[in-house]
């Protein structure tokens, strides 16, 4: 990259970081959502 | 079309798009990066650095393309009261400030080389900065209000008057560049555009606009859920998805 | 029994307002030491140096008022919403944006009028030319309404929230950046001689824009947080 290669790949990488992250926080925070409505579904049933 | 506007039918429809609209966003992503990366060639002012603004650039027009469609979906949940416009503009939030965020760590590697400084208070980077404080404004109003309903709707008007502001700080800012602009800096230009700079430019654009709406519908459904975790529906939905 | 008129119950709540914060002087006061003493750790902290401080002056003065003005947005809704005054405006049949307005031109009178009374004193402090001393009390009469206009939205959307004190700064201090930029910006202008008509200009439309336009988000927001 011609001697900029680490500044380059550094902007890639970390724009590569925080657009991943922007897709497993919200899937996670799916599962989390899911696990809570099983169990308020589970509380209700067995009442 | 408006039966789509009832979170009950929207929740399957938006789960139905997203594996489309994600597997388009990052085909149309990766042959942008390839041809940013591989096949563009060196600018011949500024090398091999000017590849950040296959990034830079886009994302910035994202930041800026994001708050609009939140204080959009903003007006939308203020004036008719639509639950499916108010977890949009919530879920628009985070992803806004995250290539805000870009923007500003690509434009300060960019700005390394080209200016010898990590960080100047360049008139666009500058904007940028204050647009990501408004951004966190918007995050921290949400998170600080227990009743999504109020949040929704407090963080509506945040964004409508943020909305109205942006141009006037943009313009401001510019103006007080001008002033002080230090002799040595020059701007972070577009290099003179190249057609094969501009494709890729181009695609980096519409892959990013599709990663947002992809991101975007996945946010807003686990809302609709939370919100609507009382519903019948939502007791069948995680019935079915067990 | 007839409800007063707009005028009359505008002019009501001002009066009202500059009453109580009058009984309760402490509140008018330390919004005012807090500028002050902002404005007096700078020489402490960057040195003496007079030039400097010349230089410095302007932005100095500027940003303690707005971090001043902040301070004392709190005051702006709280203790009406504490007792419930604020629920009888907002049923009030006059519009609420108007009974927000005048609220502000309260809030405006006990903070915003104070500072710029003080600043020729501290313009001394940091060894401000006469002739930007001028400039610098116009740009603050014409700036701190607009502080106080943009701030009562935040005031108004924070109205009950757990740390609204600090949530306030967030969502108002990146909406003061063009005041503080033309405000002193007109200031330094004055340092090289430079003509400041063209801030000051700005800066009366920016107060126009704002006394129309923030009274309504404000009294949005605040039915949003009475809800």
């Amino acid at each position: 990259m011609g001697g900029y290669g680490l500044y380059v790949w550094s902007a890639y990488g970390f724009a590569t970081l925080i657009l991943v992250l922007n897709v497993i926080v919200p899937l996670r925070r799916r599962t989390v959502v899911m696990r809570v409505l099983r169990r308020l579904s589970q509380a209700k049933e067995s009442e | 079309m408006l039966s789509y506007a009832a979170p009950k039918n929207f929740y399957p429809f938006a789960g139905k798009l997203i594996p489309w609209i994600g597997f388009a966003a990052v085909v149309t992503l990766a042959f942008g990066l390839y041809l940013g990366l591989f096949v563009a060639p060196a600018d011949y002012q500024q090398g091999q650095s000017y590849r950040i603004m296959f990034i830079h650039v886009p994302s910035a027009w994202m930041s800026m393309f994001v708050y609009v469609v939140m204080a959009a979906a903003g007006a939308a949940s203020l004036v008719w009261k639509t639950k499916l416009a108010e977890v949009l503009a919530s879920a628009c939030a985070p992803i806004g400030a995250s290539f805000t965020l870009i923007t500003l760590v690509t434009g300060s590697l960019w700005g390394k080389p080209m200016w010898g400084t990590w960080w100047a208070w360049d008139a666009r980077l500058t904007s940028e900065l204050i647009l990501l404080f408004l951004y966190i404004g918007v995050m921290a109003l949400q998170a600080s209000i227990d009743d999504p309903r109020r949040a929704a709707r407090a963080a509506a008007v945040l964004a409508l008057v943020g909305v109205v502001n942006i141009p006037v700080i943009h313009f401001s800012v510019e103006w007080w560049n001008t002033l002080h602009q230090p002799a040595s800096v020059s701007k972070l230009g577009m290099p003179s555009i190249h057609p094969s700079m501009l494709a890729p430019l181009l695609l980096m654009a519409v892959g990013f606009k599709l990663y947002f709406v992809a991101m975007v519908l996945v946010r807003m459904r686990y809302q609709i859920l939370e919100r609507e975790r009382h519903t019948q529906w939502v007791a069948q939905v995680v019935e079915s998805e067990k | 029994m007839n409800p007063p008129s707009l005028f009359t119950a505008a002019r009501n709540v001002f009066m009202r307002d500059l009453t109580i914060a009058l009984r309760r002087s402490t509140d008018v006061l330390t919004p005012l030491m807090f500028f002050l003493i902002v404005v007096t750790l700078f020489p402490l902290g960057v040195g003496p140096e007079a030039n400097l401080l010349r230089t410095m002056a302007p932005g100095v003065i500027w940003v303690a008022a707005l971090l001043a003005t902040m301070l004392s947005l709190g005051r702006l809704f709280s203790n009406d919403y504490a007792d419930g005054t604020l629920e009888q405006l907002a049923l009030a049949p006059h519009p609420l944006p108007l009974l927000v307005l005048a609220k502000v031109c309260a809030h405006w009178v006990l903070t915003g009028l104070p500072l710029v009374a003080m600043s020729p004193l501290l313009a001394l402090q940091l060894n401000l030319e006469p002739r930007q001393m001028a400039t610098l009390v116009t740009t603050l009469l014409l700036g701190t309404p607009v502080l106080s206009l943009l701030g009562s939205i935040g005031a108004a959307l924070t109205l009950g929230l757990r740390g609204g004190g600090v949530l306030v700064s967030l969502l108002v201090l990146p909406l003061y950046t063009p005041i503080l930029i033309f405000g002193a910006g007109a200031v330094s202008a004055r340092a090289f001689g430079l003509d400041a008509e063209a801030h000051l200009s700005l800066l009366a439309a920016f107060l126009i824009l704002g006394a129309v336009f923030a009274p309504w988000a404000a009294a949005a927001a605040l039915r949003i947080s009475l809800d």
